[in-house]
């Protein structure tokens, strides 16, 4: 049998009612028709599974507290990273952003730069060591939502496990190029990653953060990130 | 028995059919069948939840007018005095939207650098401004005629402190360093940040979004902030 089926829904663009979960409900458009949608990123933070790790600071009631990368020196230590985010078995991890800003010193022919966001699928970072490592609580981007349970560290200073770098997710550089002694330079190195796709990294498994050149890098970055029971996609 | 739906709607490419709340409607599409949607900001936007904040403008009948950053009258970033604050109260979640920010900054030594930073403290909000040392700023609703916002908002804190502000997430940050080879040399400083969120952050009140420009030499600059305040209930 045919049936043709009419798409309706109720015009409700101010005062949007509120149901209850499990409870059957309209769907809503504008006062012009327009169906009002939520995608794949807003659904996974509405459902209080999205997180937030920033790494640097602002100093209360002073000035910005930017974080040196390079582990024990200027170079990017894979070992030692700027930050690493584990999530365990069980759960899928899916990256939503990274936003990176940081200044170089660049000041000799071929002098360089360098960001690297890099998932391991292979392995969850350890645990965080106190003494050689900062503590990050991720925020859930729902506030007052559950806690994460993947952890995560910045400014780590005693190795962690060789992290592998299965997929770069997020890679920015600059480098110097000299054509005589006498000039001045104002290199950019900046990453700002949104994937318009989710990617879902299976647990354990780990995102990790790298900053670091010839000379110091010092910067700031967040990273965005999503943790859902495998159950739920697979 | 099989039944199969064909589903339909109207294409209403132009001319738009417009009912008030609580009618049940067609959805529209185009003239070649796509559907018309609209997401989470504009969502925002057409209940009558979103606002902007603007710091710095345009002097009426003249030039730009900037904003110089940094606290009690030095260049350097202070966050007891930042350049534009946002308050929102318990019962509701602050969403922010974008950021939009462009300065100067005369970077003509060595290691000289210009910074901006756009930051949430999900612990308090900010104080009522004390107009003699900040200016108070308005929301402006961005679907006009809309409510007025229940946030308070102040910009270029100068005089007494707001209580110190914590970075409990940081949504955006730029910065610029000069690298000098030798003192001959001629730079073009760019300070900007351009931030637009593709999904929303909750922050729930008691809460602030604090933006804040400075360095090593005085920064100029304008921002214009957009966010939206929901009752907590619309989502938790």
């Amino acid at each position: 049998m045919d049936v043709n089926g009419i798409l309706q829904a109720v015009a409700q663009q101010q005062g949007a009612n509120v149901s209850t979960g499990g409870q059957l409900r309209a769907l809503r458009t504008t006062r012009v028709g327009q169906l009002l949608v939520a995608d794949w990123r807003t659904e996974l933070i509405l459902a209080g599974a999205a997180f937030s790790v920033s790494v640097g600071d602002i100093v209360a009631g002073g000035d910005v507290a930017l974080v040196t990368g390079g582990g024990a020196g200027s170079t990017i230590d894979s070992d030692q990273p700027e930050m690493a985010v584990g999530t365990p078995t069980g759960f899928y991890h899916i990256p939503l952003g990274f936003d990176f800003e940081g200044q170089v010193d660049i000041d000799a022919d071929l002098d360089e730069g360098n960001v690297i966001l890099f998932a391991d699928t292979t392995q969850q970072i350890p645990l965080p060591i106190i003494a050689s490592s900062t503590l990050e609580t991720p925020a859930n981007l729902l506030g007052g939502g559950p806690a994460a349970v993947s952890w995560a560290q910045s400014v780590v200073t005693t190795n962690i496990t060789a992290p592998v770098g299965s997929i770069v997710l997020a890679y920015g550089t600059t480098q110097g190029s000299q054509v005589t002694a006498a000039s001045y330079t104002l290199p950019k190195l900046q990453r700002h990653w949104y994937p318009a796709f989710p990617m879902l990294l299976k647990g354990p498994c780990s995102v990790v953060a790298c900053w670091g050149g010839t000379a110091a890098v010092l910067g700031m970055c967040s990273y965005y990130f999503a943790e859902v029971p495998l159950a739920r996609f697979q | 028995m099989e039944l199969n739906v064909l589903l339909e709607t109207v294409a209403q490419q132009q001319g738009a059919s417009v009912q008030p709340d609580g009618v049940t409607r067609s959805l529209r599409a185009t003239r070649v069948g796509q559907l018309f949607t609209a997401d989470w900001k504009a969502e925002l936007v057409l209940a009558g939840m979103a606002y902007n904040v603007t710091v710095g403008g345009i002097t009426g009948g003249a030039n730009v007018a900037l904003i110089t950053g940094g606290g009690a009258g030095a260049t350097t970033i202070d966050s007891d005095q930042p350049e534009m604050a946002i308050g929102t109260p318990t019962g509701y979640f602050h969403v922010p939207l974008s950021f939009e920010f462009a300065g100067q900054v005369d970077i003509d030594a060595d290691v000289s650098e210009g910074n901006v930073i756009l930051f949430a403290d999900t612990v308090k909000t900010i104080p009522a401004p004390v107009i003699a040392s900040a200016t108070l700023e308005t929301p402006v609703n961005l679907l006009g005629g809309g409510p007025a916002a229940i946030s308070y908002a102040e910009s270029q804190v100068t005089g007494a402190n707001i209580t110190s502000p914590v970075c409990s997430m940081l949504l955006a940050y730029a910065t610029t360093q000069g690298s000098e080879v030798s003192a001959a040399g001629y730079a073009v400083p760019d300070l900007q940040c351009h931030w637009n969120l593709p999904f929303p952050i909750l922050l729930k009140g008691p809460c602030s979004v604090i933006a804040c420009w400075g360095g090593t030499k005085a920064v100029l600059g304008i921002a214009s902030y957009c966010y939206a305040e929901v009752p907590i209930s619309r989502f938790a």
